[in-house]
């Protein structure tokens, strides 16, 4: 027989957020469903900025060098956020929000953000955030991921098996079975494929068609020169947890060359593919690049 | 992780992979009554409504949110918990320019909105992919950014845009309950 399994879908973090699971027992089942997508609810309650009442609204609002609590959560995204910080020398940066409110990504701040601030200025110590300069922290790159990671977590401890969550991308997965995942180009053709079983996968294209006039913008700043980035590029990471995943693909995006980051993949034990369009098809590399890493997918 | 060099990228794979041009996703979530179940699991009884709108009514409505899809008013299901009035459950339709989902509102007996529920979702695009020249829009753009990711397991690609749509559904869905539903939901108290 068959264990009961559940596949349940809703708007949450901006996009769509769907999980699939299995349990010996449907009540269970539902129960903890219905408890992962609360905690997918509470991340994004405690690090939307769009939430005026949310751990980071309260820090970007705070007076600098006031001392603002937060919750364990934020604590912890924070401080993955600093560390990777550190480790790609601020080509990571979780403090890019007054650049993203400045090109109306984001909300307008209450208060105008320094414009040299960056993530050195942020200071964590337990759950007491200090910011030392006027700035803006936006959890855009991680923020999602680690949302998943909090559901899988809730639903593992539930003892769910054939777990796999989506978030329009920020997939996790913990199946007994691979589960195959695809990536497809714009058009719904496959460029590739990847067997997960237990682990993540995060895929940005950095650029969307707006609805009405298809401009294609990108979402992405460099935190060197502050400026809004074209990525020339989709990118898919593989890692153990989903804000890993999450956050390496805008490392891998902001590279001056893909090779950049290889040893930072290599830290985080996550491997890398970047699809790039160009006239003749498709050209796609994996990273750390290993034998024949590079292939050409030609246009029909 | 268990994943060692997961990514299958040969080149038969992929060639095979491109020559997939027609793509019609759909992915089925909860049935209504399932949807009732999650949304309101006290609930004793759901008594289907219908409602007898205006014109000056569904103008109204209309002009509270971008949707287009016919205002929902055949849908809708008040909720008793024994004689009390729980809220509404109300199943609504809304698309994109290339989706269509249908989802389910639980407000609370006040209008607020419970809990909410996608119960299906479906990529209409399927046509559209077989013609070579809205291919070609993609080949080589200035930028090459339309190049997007999406995967098999939800099929979820216009993910953002489709939140947009439903959160727009349920701002008319809200304004439904202001003309119409807190009427009934009077004559059901008295």
């Amino acid at each position: 027989m068959t264990e009961p399994a559940l596949a349940r879908a809703k708007p949450l973090l901006g996009t769509m957020v769907e999980i699939r699971a299995s349990h010996g027992d449907a009540i269970a089942l539902q129960t903890a469903v219905t408890a992962a997508f609360d905690a997918v609810t509470r991340v994004h309650r405690l690090m939307s900025v769009h939430e005026p009442s949310s751990d980071l609204s309260r820090i970007n609002a705070a007076p600098p060098t006031s001392a603002v609590i937060v919750s364990n959560e934020t604590a912890e995204v924070l401080a993955f956020a600093l560390a990777l910080a550190g480790q790609s020398e601020g080509l990571f940066d979780p403090t890019m929000g007054g650049a993203h409110s400045a090109r109306g990504w984001l909300p307008a701040p209450q208060r105008r953000p320094d414009a040299d601030a960056s993530w050195v200025d942020v200071e964590l110590v337990a759950n007491t955030v200090r910011c030392h300069r006027a700035l803006l922290l936006d959890f855009g790159g991680i923020g999602k991921g680690y949302a998943v990671d909090c559901a899988m977590n809730v639903l593992l401890a539930a003892g769910c098996t054939h777990i796999l969550i989506n978030a329009g991308g920020d997939i996790r997965c913990h199946t007994p079975q691979a589960e195959r995942i695809h990536a497809r180009l714009a058009d719904g053709s496959l460029v590739a494929a990847l067997d997960l079983t237990d682990g993540a996968v995060a895929s940005s294209c950095f650029a969307e068609s707006t609805s009405t006039d298809e401009t294609v913008i990108s979402r992405l700043t460099n935190p060197n020169t502050r400026q809004a980035v074209m990525v020339n590029a989709s990118i898919m990471v593989l890692a153990a947890d989903c804000m890993t995943a999450d956050a390496l693909t805008k490392l891998v995006a902001l590279a001056l060359a893909p090779e950049q980051v290889t040893p930072l993949l290599q830290t985080y034990a996550a491997e890398a593919l970047w699809l790039e369009p160009t006239i003749a098809g498709v050209k796609v590399q994996r990273l750390p690049a290993c034998g024949s890493s590079e292939a050409h997918v030609q246009n029909p | 992780m268990t994943n060692k060099s997961a990514w299958l990228l040969s080149s038969g794979a992929l060639l095979a992979g491109v020559s997939v041009a027609e793509v019609a996703f759909a992915s089925q979530y909860l049935t209504a009554a399932q949807a009732q179940a999650a949304l309101f699991p006290d609930a004793t009884e759901f008594r289907p409504t219908l409602l007898a709108l205006s014109d000056a009514q569904r103008d109204r409505i209309r002009a509270a949110a971008k949707t287009r899809t016919p205002i929902p008013d055949k849908q809708i299901w008040q909720v008793f918990n024994g004689t009390t009035p729980d809220g509404w459950f109300v199943v609504d339709e809304v698309y994109g320019k290339h989706e269509f989902i249908t989802y389910a509102v639980a407000l609370d007996a006040n209008g607020a909105v419970r809990g909410l529920e996608i119960l299906d979702y479906r990529e209409t695009h399927g046509a559209q992919i077989r013609n070579a020249s809205w291919r070609q829009q993609f080949v080589g753009k200035q930028n090459g950014a339309a190049l997007k990711l999406d995967t098999d397991i939800q099929n979820i690609s216009g993910a953002t845009l489709s939140c947009l749509h439903v959160t727009e559904g349920v701002r008319r869905v809200l304004a439904l309950h202001r003309e119409a539903l807190t009427t009934v939901q009077k004559a059901s108290n008295d």
